[in-house]
Formats: C-alpha cells, sequence, structure tokens
C-alpha cells in the first residue's frame, strides 16, 4: 500500500459567476447552479485543509471579489495558518475594498490582464473599459500595500506582443508575472481552433520569455506555463494527480485539478457530505490515477512516469475518450495525430467562424 | 566558488523578508518553510535563524554578530554562508536590502 503524499496548496474556487468573458477560460462551459458554498461551509473547508498539511490556498472563480465574505474567508485561512493568494480580474477593487482585504491578512494579490493595450484587451475580455480599469485596480492594489503577481494569458490573438506586454508588467511593479500559454479545457477548448498560435509565433514567444527571465531576475520572477501542444512530452499536469494539490468547486465538489469534471466517468464527492481528509486518503477519485501503478503503457515503463505521471488526464479523456490514455500530446501516444491536426491547422474549420464568448450559465447556450 | 560582494556599502544594509515572503513553521511537520506566491521552499535550522533576523531592522553585519554570539560554536564561514545565502534568496526577489 502506498503512502498517501501530504497535500500543499488548495485552489478554492468560491464561484464561477464572473463579470468577464474571456474566451480562454477554462471554467466548465455548462455548470448546474448549484447553490454555492456558503462561507461556514468555507471555513471548515479551510481548516481541514489545513489540519491536512494544506500551505497555501488560492482564492480564485469566476470572480472572488463577487463574494462578500472573502475578507472572512481570507480571515479564516490566516487563522489557520496559511499563505493566502487573492486570484482576480481586479474587478470590484475598491479602494475601500483593498484595504479590507488587507486588514484580513491577504498575502498576495494576482490580477489578470488580457494584452499589453486597450482595444485588444478589451475586446478579448468582452467588457468595455476593461484594460483601464485592470490598471487601476492594479494602483489600487499597491495603494494598499498588497503584493502584486500579474496573469497574461496568451494565444494567438496576443502572443505577437510579448514584449509590449512583459514592459507593460514591468512598469506596473509586479513581483511575479505568470505567462500561461492557454491550456484547452472548458470555454477554451471550444475555442480551441480560433485560440491556437502558430509554431512560428510560439517559438519566438519562448525567445521573448526567455530573455525577460535573464532581464529581470531578482525583479520580477516569471512563469511560463508552455503551450504543451507544441511540446513532445506532456507537462506534468497538478506535478501528480492527488499528489499536491487539491480544488473545491463553487459547488463544494473536491477535485484532483479544477478541469476534473472533463472525466465524466469518475465521480467526485463534496464536503457537504464527507471530510476532506477522507476524500484525499480514501475516495475513489482521488485514488483512482495517483502514483503510477494505474499506468497502461507507453507510461507504465517510461522512465518519465514519475516527471510528467503521463500527463493530464483531463486531456487524455476529451480528446481519446478514456482518461487513462497517455496524454495525447505525448510523442509516445498512438492518438498524437490529434494534435499534430491541430497544430498544422489540418482540421475542417481550423481557422474558420468566431470566439464563443464565456458566459455564466448553467443552460446550454450555443 | 561564487563571487560575495564584501562592500562595506552592501553589509552595512538590512535585510529584509520581501512583502510577499512568509515565514511558517509547517505544523505537519514541525519544520520551518518559506511560502512566497506559489512557492514553499523548506528551510534547515541555519536558514531559519537567518530569516527570522530578517525585518529590516538590522543590518547585515548586525544579524550575523547577533548569530555569533547566540551560537558560540558557530565557524568564521557563517559570515560567507550567510551572505551567500542572502544573496540567492535576493536573486529570486524573496529578500531586499534596504
Amino acid at each position: 500500500m502506498d503512502l498517501v503524499p501530504r497535500p500543499y496548496g488548495l485552489l478554492a474556487e468560491l464561484t464561477y459567476r464572473c463579470p468577464l468573458h474571456c474566451p480562454y477560460c477554462s471554467n466548465p462551459v455548462r455548470w448546474k447552479n448549484n447553490v454555492e458554498l456558503d462561507s461556514e461551509e468555507w471555513t471548515r473547508t479551510i481548516k481541514e485543509a489545513a489540519e491536512l498539511g494544506v500551505l497555501h490556498v488560492g482564492f480564485s472563480g469566476g470572480e472572488p471579489l463577487l463574494r462578500k465574505d472573502l475578507e472572512l474567508l481570507i480571515q479564516a485561512a490566516r487563522g489557520a495558518g496559511l499563505y493566502t493568494n487573492l486570484i482576480t480580474s481586479g474587478f470590484g477593487l475598491t479602494e475601500d475594498r483593498a484595504i479590507r482585504l488587507s486588514n484580513a491578512g491577504l498575502d498576495n494579490i494576482q490580477i489578470s490582464l488580457q494584452a499589453a493595450a486597450n482595444t485588444l484587451a478589451d475586446t478579448i475580455a468582452g467588457a468595455t473599459n476593461s484594460h483601464q480599469r485592470k490598471l487601476d485596480a492594479v494602483e489600487i492594489a499597491k495603494r494598499a500595500g498588497l503584493a502584486l503577481s500579474l496573469n497574461v494569458v496568451l494565444h494567438r490573438f496576443n502572443i505577437d506582443n510579448l514584449s509590449e506586454i512583459i514592459a507593460l508588467t514591468e512598469n506596473l511593479g509586479a513581483t511575479r508575472l505568470e505567462l500561461a500559454n492557454t491550456q484547452y479545457y472548458g470555454w477554451a477548448y471550444r475555442n480551441r481552433a480560433m485560440l491556437m498560435p502558430s509554431r512560428t509565433q510560439v517559438y519566438a514567444a519562448a525567445k521573448h520569455v526567455s530573455d525577460a527571465i535573464k532581464r529581470l531576475a531578482g525583479k520580477m520572477k516569471i512563469l511560463y506555463v508552455l503551450p504543451d501542444y507544441f511540446e513532445n512530452r506532456p507537462k506534468a499536469c497538478m506535478n501528480g494527480w492527488g499528489r499536491k494539490y487539491l480544488t473545491v468547486n463553487p459547488g463544494g465538489f473536491v477535485l484532483p485539478c479544477p478541469t476534473a469534471f472533463e472525466i465524466a466517468d469518475l465521480r467526485f464527492e463534496t464536503v457537504r457530505q464527507k471530510s476532506i481528509q477522507w476524500i484525499w486518503e480514501e475516495s475513489e477519485s482521488f485514488n483512482r490515477f495517483r502514483g503510477t501503478e494505474w499506468m497502461p503503457e507507453p507510461c507504465r515503463s517510461c522512465p518519465r512516469k514519475e516527471i510528467d505521471f503521463g500527463g493530464c488526464r483531463c486531456q487524455a479523456a476529451l480528446l481519446t475518450g478514456d482518461a487513462s490514455n497517455t496524454d495525447p500530446v505525448c510523442e509516445l501516444s498512438r492518438h498524437r495525430v490529434l494534435i499534430d491536426e491541430v497544430i498544422s491547422g489540418h482540421r475542417g474549420d481550423a481557422g474558420t467562424g468566431s470566439l464563443v464568448f464565456r458566459h455564466n450559465s448553467g443552460a446550454a447556450h450555443s | 566558488m561564487q563571487e560575495l560582494n564584501l562592500d562595506p556599502d552592501r553589509i552595512s544594509k538590512r535585510p529584509s523578508l520581501a512583502k510577499h515572503a512568509r515565514l511558517q513553521i509547517d505544523r505537519l511537520t514541525g519544520e520551518p518553510v518559506l511560502l512566497s506566491q506559489e512557492a514553499v521552499f523548506t528551510l534547515n535550522g541555519s536558514a531559519y535563524e537567518v530569516l527570522k533576523r530578517c525585518d529590516g531592522t538590522r543590518s547585515f553585519t548586525q544579524l550575523v554578530e547577533e548569530l555569533a554570539e547566540r551560537y558560540p560554536s558557530a565557524t568564521i564561514a557563517l559570515w560567507s554562508d550567510a551572505l551567500r545565502y542572502l544573496e540567492k534568496l535576493s536573486q529570486k526577489g524573496l529578500v531586499q536590502w534596504i
């Protein structure tokens, strides 16, 4: 019997509601309008996670600032000894709110930007004046004394502007910048053909990033999330299934990763019925792909199996129909052709049609 | 062996943990950790003793003298080890020299 590892990080998705409409969002496209967890349920969840060993909590969503009890939850997290991170669009961050968040003990705020310039940024977010509102939020966060990180999701429409994006974030005085190539789940998967950059764009971007990382060492830490479709080996998704991280979604479902509902034949537990400890240690969902024993070939005998853990289960499920398959990104996967088709744009309607902008609805919209 | 900046101007500055970095005891292991944005750094005992004193109130020189007094068996390498460690963290944006 393998020892169950202790978790380090909790992603607390407080709501799927969001005022923005980014087409690369990885939130589920359809979700039942489950009753969101209330303050007491979240507080209990946070405490249980801390007892299990979690050291970091990220408050996310949708847009977490839509929750009026956010300060209460941050306080509860700090009280439980957790490092707190707020992952936000910045919409709703008034001076007053920023001060209250700071007083509640928020350790770090991460604000998203969509581009280096207003017009493109507003178009991607699907909201008027979005870019300016975010720049204002950045200044408000700094005035309130909050430590600042920035996040920019990269895709075909903004990847050519990487040097302007990096320059903007440098001037805004963030200590950390996350440049995240779109990961294709949820709405992003829906919009994959339109969002996918070309290989030329990806190579050019990698060069800009590596130069910036060197230039800004000690001043701004840059995390670059690779566009895994253009790699030959898969990403070490979540650092392994049920190994370091857990997500609790707005309805209280406890997931090994935020997109786990892409795996249709797995049953997930909720905090309303079971403890975090039981779910992490005993549940079928967390144990199903934990470790390496479950792996079929070629992963099973692969020397990289404890490095990339066979890649992403959700991606295997989405693209091949079976979550236990090797992530098709891997060049050893018999499904690699599915990835090659997409990146060389040979699929029927690749590049045509328009982006479907994210919207808050439990109902199926086309 | 990395060059150490023993410039008196440098070592009279006060090392301070960055605002986004927090020193903590991991309740599960009882061991000290440094938490920052998305990272967790495990610390050994001497790293913890150095970082505990990086609150921006002591110059590097004062910090080392304090450590030397507290741990009389510490060797002459304490100076260079502590400086090297703080420079490494400074390169990662975790410590500032004010």
